[in-house]
This record gives C-alpha cells, sequence and structure tokens, in this order.
C-alpha cells in the first residue's frame, strides 16, 4: 500500500499540493485527476521522489521513502510518461532493458524478460532491433509500459501515458492495459486530465483541486453521487452516458447469429437468427441483419470486432464513428462470442436514465 | 604541374606538417573542449560559461594572421606557438557545439532517465552524451576544417606547412604554386570532413 501522510509541496509560500492523506490499495489502479495544476503531477512524482515533498511522508508497504536510497527506489518503481520518453538512440531491447541491466540482471535472464514482455505488449520480436523513430505512436507507448515493467516493479507511476495519442488508438492502448493488469496486479497510481479515461481504468478515481482533494472514491460512486459542483462539472452534463463506461459488452450479448459462407448468401429465404456473419475461406466479409434482409436490403455490412472487455461506452463510439449497428465480440481463446446490437445499448442507457431519475 | 612534379618531396614535407600541426592542435581542442562543453551545460556553470564563451568567441574574431602574430610576441618562434593558438582558435566551436546541444535535448528524456533510476553519470553517459553527438560532431567538424585553414597562416612565424607555397607564390607571382598550396589545403579538409561524417554516419544510426 502506498500512504500519502500530510503530504504538501510547496513552491515559495504557494502551496500546489496541501496536505494530501490518501491510501492508494496494493493491485488497484488509482487515478488522480483534476485541471492542470491541481497537483496531480507532482503528487505523482513525488512517490518516486523526482519532486521533494515539503512536508509530510510518503510509506510504501509502511515504509518512508525517504528511508529508501533514491536510485534504489526509482529503480523498484516502474514509471511510465508520454512517448518522447523512450531513448531515441537505444533499440527497443535496449530501451527495455535499461532497468534489468542496471539492477545486475544476467544476460540471459534480461533477454528472456524482454521477449516475455514483447509478447505482452503484443509486439513482434523483429521490432526488438529497431529504432523508436521506427515505430507508430501507439506502439512506442506500449514499449513504454514495457519497459517500467521491466524490473517487475510492485508500483507502476503513470504520468498521461496514452495523452499523445490519437482516440482510437488511445481506446485500445487503455483497453490492452485493462488486459495485462488483470494479469499483473500492479499497484497503479496514473494521472489523467481526461475524465472517459479515468472512469474507465480507475478502480479509485482521485479528483484533485488546488492541491487538495475533492473526492476520492470508485468511479461509480463517483459518478453517482459527485461531492460538489467541481465534480459535477469535471463529469460533464453527460456523466450518465459515462457511466456506460463501467458497463461491459459482454453482459449484453446476444447469441442469435449464424456464420455462412459467402456463395450461401443467395441461397438464403427466410432468416431463423436475426444476424447472418458472412464468412469467404477464412476471412469475415461482413454481416446481414434480418430486418434489412426482409427489406430486401441484402449488401453486406462492415463487421467490426470487439474484444470481451470492451466496455458500453467505447462499443457505442466505435459503432457511431463507423456507422454501423452491430459490433461482434470475438475473444482471441475463443474466437467469435457473439454480437451487440446499437439499439440494445441504448436501451440500457434509456434504463439507467429512467432509473435515476426515479431515485 | 610541372611544378608539382619538380618538388614533390617539398610538397609532401610540407603536406605532412601541415596535418601534423593541425592534429597536435585539433585533438586537445576536441577533448578539452568536449569537457568544458559538458561543465557549461550543467545548471551551476551555465552563467560562467556564457561569460567564457564570451570571450573566446571575441579573440576568435581576431583575424588568424593577427591572433598568430600576437600569441608570437608572448611565446616566439617555433611550432609550440602555431600550435597553441591553433589550439585556441579552434576550441571555441567544440565547446558551443557541445554545450548547446546538451542544453537543448528535451527534459522529458532526462526525467524518463531519472524516472528509471539512473544516477547523474548515468545520466550524462548513457542519455546526453548519445543524444548531443550530433551536435558534437559538426563542433568537431566545424574546429577541425577552421585549422586545416588556418594552419595556412602558420608560415608567418617559421612554421613550414602548406602556407609557404603560397606565401613565396604570392612573393614571386607563380599562379602554379598558389594553385598548388590552395589546391591541396583544400582537399586534406575534405578528406578529414568526409572521414568525419563516415564515422558520425557509424555512431549515429538511430537518427
Amino acid at each position: 500500500m502506498i500512504e500519502l501522510i500530510n503530504l504538501s509541496k510547496k513552491y515559495k509560500e504557494k502551496y500546489v499540493v496541501k496536505n494530501l492523506n490518501l491510501n492508494f490499495n496494493d493491485g488497484e489502479i488509482s487515478v488522480l485527476i483534476g485541471p492542470s495544476g491541481c497537483g496531480k503531477t507532482t503528487t505523482l512524482k513525488m512517490i518516486n521522489r523526482l519532486i521533494e515533498p515539503s512536508e509530510g511522508d510518503i510509506k510504501i508497504d509502511g515504509k518512508s521513502i525517504f528511508d529508501f536510497d533514491e536510485i534504489n527506489l526509482r529503480r523498484g518503481i516502474g514509471y511510465v510518461i508520454q512517448e518522447i520518453g523512450l531513448f531515441p538512440h537505444y533499440t527497443i531491447f535496449d530501451n527495455i532493458s535499461l532497468v534489468p541491466k542496471m539492477l545486475g540482471w544476467d544476460n540471459k535472464k534480461i533477454e528472456k524478460r524482454v521477449n516475455e514482455l514483447a509478447e505482452l505488449i503484443n509486439l513482434p520480436k523483429s521490432y526488438l532491433n529497431r529504432y523508436p523513430k521506427e515505430l507508430s505512436g501507439g506502439e512506442k507507448q506500449r514499449v513504454g509500459v514495457a519497459r517500467a515493467l521491466a524490473g517487475d516493479p510492485k508500483i507502476l507511476l503513470m504520468d498521461e501515458p496514452f495523452g499523445a495519442i490519437d482516440p482510437i488508438n488511445r481506446k485500445s492502448l487503455q483497453d490492452f492495459f485493462i488486459e495485462i493488469q488483470k494479469t499483473l496486479k500492479k499497484t497503479v497510481i496514473f494521472v489523467t486530465h481526461d475524465i472517459m479515461e479515468a472512469i474507465k481504468l480507475g478502480d479509485k478515481i482521485c479528483v484533485l483541486k488546488d492541491g487538495e482533494v475533492v473526492q476520492f472514491d470508485n468511479p461509480e460512486n463517483i459518478l453517482k453521487n459527485p461531492k460538489n459542483e467541481f465534480v459535477e462539472n469535471l463529469l460533464g452534463a453527460n456523466r450518465n452516458i459515462l457511466r456506460l463506461s463501467l458497463k461491459r459488452g459482454l453482459d449484453y450479448i446476444k447469441k442469435d447469429y449464424k456464420i455462412i459462407e459467402n456463395f450461401e448468401i443467395e441461397k438464403i429465404s427466410s432468416f431463423s437468427e436475426s444476424l447472418f456473419i458472412v464468412k469467404e475461406n477464412e476471412d469475415f466479409k461482413g454481416y446481414i441483419l434480418k430486418n434489412d434482409f426482409e427489406k430486401g436490403r441484402k449488401c453486406l455490412r462492415n463487421i467490426l470486432f470487439i474484444n470481451e472487455n470492451t466496455n458500453l461506452l467505447d462499443a457505442i463510439i466505435l459503432l457511431l464513428n463507423r456507422g454501423e449497428k452491430v459490433l461482434i465480440i470475438k475473444c482471441i481463446e475463443r474466437g467469435i462470442m457473439g454480437y451487440l446490437k446499437l439499439d440494445d445499448m441504448l436501451k440500457v442507457f434509456e434504463k439507467e436514465e429512467y432509473e435515476l431519475s426515479n431515485k | 604541374m610541372n611544378y608539382l612534379i619538380n618538388n614533390l618531396s617539398e610538397i609532401l614535407n610540407l603536406t605532412l606538417t601541415h596535418i601534423y600541426i593541425t592534429i597536435l592542435s585539433t585533438l586537445p581542442a576536441i577533448i578539452l573542449g568536449i569537457f568544458l562543453g559538458i561543465l557549461f551545460s550543467r545548471k551551476n556553470f551555465i552563467t560562467f560559461g556564457k561569460i567564457f564563451l564570451g570571450f573566446f568567441g571575441i579573440l576568435q574574431s581576431i583575424p588568424s594572421v593577427a591572433f598568430v602574430a600576437l600569441i608570437f610576441m608572448y611565446t616566439g618562434i617555433g611550432i609550440k606557438t602555431a600550435i597553441l593558438s591553433l589550439f585556441v582558435y579552434s576550441i571555441v566551436p567544440v565547446i558551443y557545439n557541445t554545450t548547446s546541444s546538451l542544453i537543448l535535448i528535451p527534459e522529458d528524456v532526462i526525467e524518463a532517465g531519472k524516472g528509471m533510476g539512473l544516477n547523474k553519470k548515468e545520466i550524462l553517459i548513457k542519455i546526453e552524451l548519445p543524444l548531443s553527438l550530433k551536435g558534437i560532431f559538426s563542433g568537431i567538424r566545424t574546429s577541425l576544417t577552421i585549422n586545416i585553414a588556418t594552419a595556412t597562416v602558420a608560415t608567418v612565424i617559421g612554421v613550414d606547412t602548406l602556407g609557404k607555397i603560397i606565401l613565396i607564390g604570392l612573393r614571386v607571382r607563380r599562379l602554379d604554386m598558389l594553385w598548388v598550396g590552395g589546391v591541396i589545403v583544400a582537399i586534406i579538409a575534405i578528406l578529414f570532413d568526409f572521414l568525419l561524417e563516415k564515422i558520425e554516419d557509424k555512431t549515429l544510426k538511430w537518427i
């Protein structure tokens, strides 16, 4: 556990962080959020002593960070910043293996670890010999996460790690991070100014304003009961929609679909299922909805896949962006699991809205 | 052309001396220059560095002939004077380029290193120096090119470099001598620059 105890930081006479008392639980993602200048990054950097606290203390598993050697403290804490933090003159392998090397691991162990991480972040092995400039923004950021994980630290500090990435890639990076966190169970402190990101990733969210805590709770409670106007404004007028990001698409899955081969389309006369997924050899060609078919529209629509962790909000946004009605849920181990329809997801939202307004 | 063939051995000697005093003055300038360049990029020395570079910048604006003559007044005739003045002349670009490229490294990269637990020395060696190599190289190339050209002036204080051919050629109005002297100096400069460029490309694969 990480405990912040009466933690303050002041520059000259001005407090940028004021008397914080917070506990971050092991294995959870705790998100620090607030407008710029609220002290979120300062708080984060005090944990690995990139910034020295002016007052108060930080304890990691009961031991004060001042009782650690500064350098050893940092080697034991993973640190992820925006993509620029990769060292451009090091290959991907050298970037990832930097901390293990400093920790004095032998070469065999280092190589094994790097390969393990490359697999984890879904990076082809051939990329390990490349330089950062040869990678895309999303790939670089995944390498940034891998580099922070290399020394197998218990704690990860992440300072707006996905901030410089375009929205679509940011979503997939978030999904990727949720996925790996499920098995890694690191204690993560995550700084962001994106409320959707905070709700999606956070087990706990800490809302900061002018260096002080406004509200510290899980996303569900923050969305249900924002403590004051400031938090309400931060959540925005559409906070009921944001609640959809706490629900998994998988829980609203429909299974009355059938996979058919492309040449079979012409033979279809009636639908028993409400969705046909059309395949040709191993490629998915598209889908046809029962309703469309009965109205005489037989052309295939574009098929979109999501994984089993995708939340309802991301699913809806994806559908709206691409102008489609149906998403197929496909997981790596089990293949196609079923589908989600836009109408069904919107009904979930309506129901929520109704319940909230009658409370 | 006849001049070149008839005096081949003397020209060769002059060329060797020319290269010799260039290297003997530039090498220490590079080593000390990089060292000072690093020092001047450290927070506590930035102001001092500016004053130092300002002063040496002024020295550099003195024409090379005058400068060599000036040093000669203190240290007398001979190779020592030539090397000393070339050294002073060429150290400035090295310091300047080293300092400025070190200062320009994005703060994020350094902080990433710090956050990963690199100590100050490791940050300098593993991050800062490699990232400023391009600038350091361009400083070295500038100072070498300056010195190869300026070494011709050493002739005025009695060190026989390729400047001798040019100087005599000028006095006796021999166009062929001027050509031979000038072209050889240029070829040396181009060759050295080419060599350094190759080394630079090898070192900076990641750019």
